[in-house]
């Protein structure tokens, strides 16, 4: 015959058991994680500077390739990397994989910080200017009529969420993750896009103020301890 | 081709839950001997992925399990919602308190919707049959602990189901099907025969390597990477006491 003061203790240990079980898998559930920063050797940096000045400031590409070219970040993953301009601003901005989803065994792979917006008829893409904005993104591209706009994102979480958000916003037709445009071993494979403005330096805010006749540099402290670096001159 | 529930599944699913047969042990979740019911909650973490669950298993030696789940994969923003079912039967090895059991399971998935942005959704039939094996490494006068293994190989067919905007377009649905196996393994913990523990690991094999950009090879059950090893947790209670009965 059981005791009653043997099983009085079920619904506390049931409440504290069932409490971690679910917190056991709540990581994709209920948001994401905190991410950690890796050191790989890295052979290269590049910058790609096409993002002209539109409606709401420039954008600059920083690309990085790994030694290994297999080399792939987990989604939880970044590579840090500092930007220093001559004129006074340094920004840290962390690398992330060009492609995403983080991994391969997945078709229709797509460029992680990219969208395109189709805009519906009689609507202009800059009407999205806010709503892009909000969701810490900025034009890349506007097509001369304003039905198609390539935008992109200066973090890579949640890229199909926002595209699915950004659906809504006013005027806009459709959306479409950016396919991938260079898939070989000779490609970075690692990037991260950084807003770029033309005013006063304001250190850690996570934009990169900078002026004609600045030097902009970019510099990787790899795991052997020593520094690569990029140097740009403004024009 | 066309999914249907496979018919003497479900039938057996029936008569299980009338069996009156001796107990369940084979899974690792120790016998159902006293209780007419057992509830699990359950969360697997996937490399990708995470999954809940929760279900009912009911019978003795006979033993059926329903359950219903989410499978929730973050970084694609993609869900599917799961409805499973299982019957087996647990055969003592010999002296107790080794037992192993023979198992059938069917579960249909739901999703997930406009999966990378392509409209429509995906559905998945999964039947397969394993065997699982375990034995009581100890016990005390309140808790008993129960390894258990087991190995199981599943046919499953994926399907992907085109919206009608998608068929105006001329996109084409499809189903794909293929053979993949999972091992698994576990420690139930039983306590005081009311509450189990059961901490495990599943690694599924077998799946068709995938070419990136194409849906061609893609026929992987949602969620999973082949060979990953991945950690899951069951909770279960027993509810319903029954009358005691000599073995």
């Amino acid at each position: 015959m059981r005791r009653r003061s043997e099983v009085d203790w079920l619904p506390l240990a049931c409440s504290l058991v069932l409490g971690p079980v679910f917190c056991f898998g709540c990581g994709d559930l209920f948001g994401p994680e905190r991410f950690d920063y890796v050191r790989p050797q890295l052979r290269s940096l590049s910058i790609d500077d096409m993002g002209t000045r539109l409606l709401d400031g420039g954008v600059l590409y920083l690309y990085a390739a790994p030694s290994d070219t297999a080399f792939v970040l987990d989604r939880n993953q970044r590579v840090p990397l500092e930007v220093a301009v001559s004129s006074g601003d340094r920004e840290t901005v962390v690398l992330y994989n060009v492609h995403c989803p983080s991994r391969e065994r997945i078709p229709g792979r797509f460029q992680c910080f990219r969208l395109n917006l189709a805009m519906r008829e009689g609507h202009h893409a800059s009407e999205v200017a806010g709503r892009l904005s909000a969701e810490h993104g900025r034009f890349l591209l506007i097509s001369a009529t304003g039905w198609f706009a390539a935008v992109v994102f200066f973090s890579p979480e949640d890229p199909i969420g926002r595209a699915r958000r950004a659906r809504s916003w006013p005027g806009v037709a459709l959306t479409e993750l950016t396919p991938l445009v260079c898939a070989g071993t000779s490609c970075p494979s690692l990037t991260v896009p950084v807003a770029l403005d033309a005013s006063a330096a304001t250190p850690g805010d996570g934009v990169v103020q900078a002026n004609a006749g600045d030097t902009l540099s970019v510099s990787y402290r790899q795991p052997t301890g020593g520094l690569l670096q990029l140097r740009l001159a403004v024009p | 081709m066309g999914i249907r529930p496979p018919t003497p599944l479900l039938v057996i699913l029936a008569a299980a839950f009338c069996a009156q047969a001796r107990a369940q042990t084979c899974t690792g979740f120790g016998s159902l001997l006293g209780s007419k019911y057992r509830v699990d909650l359950s969360a697997a973490r996937y490399t990708y992925a995470t999954a809940v669950r929760a279900s009912v298993t009911t019978g003795r030696s006979l033993f059926a399990t329903l359950g219903v789940g989410a499978t929730r994969d973050g970084e694609l923003d993609a869900s599917t919602y799961d409805l499973s079912a299982q019957v087996g039967y647990d055969v003592p090895m010999g002296e107790e308190p080794i037992t192993f059991c023979p198992e059938l399971s069917v579960s249909y998935s739901l999703g997930p919707y406009d999966f990378m942005l392509n409209d429509g959704h995906f559905t998945y039939l999964d039947a397969g049959v394993g065997l699982s094996l375990a034995g009581i490494a100890v016990r005390t006068g309140r808790v008993t602990v129960i390894p258990a293994v087991g190995a199981h190989y599943s046919r499953l067919a994926l399907k992907r189901v085109v919206s009608a905007e998608q068929r105006e377009n001329s996109v084409q649905g499809w189903v794909k099907t293929d053979w993949y196996g999972v091992l698994s393994a576990g420690v139930g913990v039983v306590i005081d025969d009311h509450l189990v523990l059961r901490p495990g690991v599943t690694v599924p094999l077998g799946f068709v390597p995938v070419r990136h950009e194409s849906y061609d090879d893609w026929i992987v059950p949602f969620g999973r990477e082949d060979g990953e090893v991945s950690l899951n947790l069951t909770v279960g209670i027993r509810i319903g006491r029954r009358g005691r009965q000599a073995r």
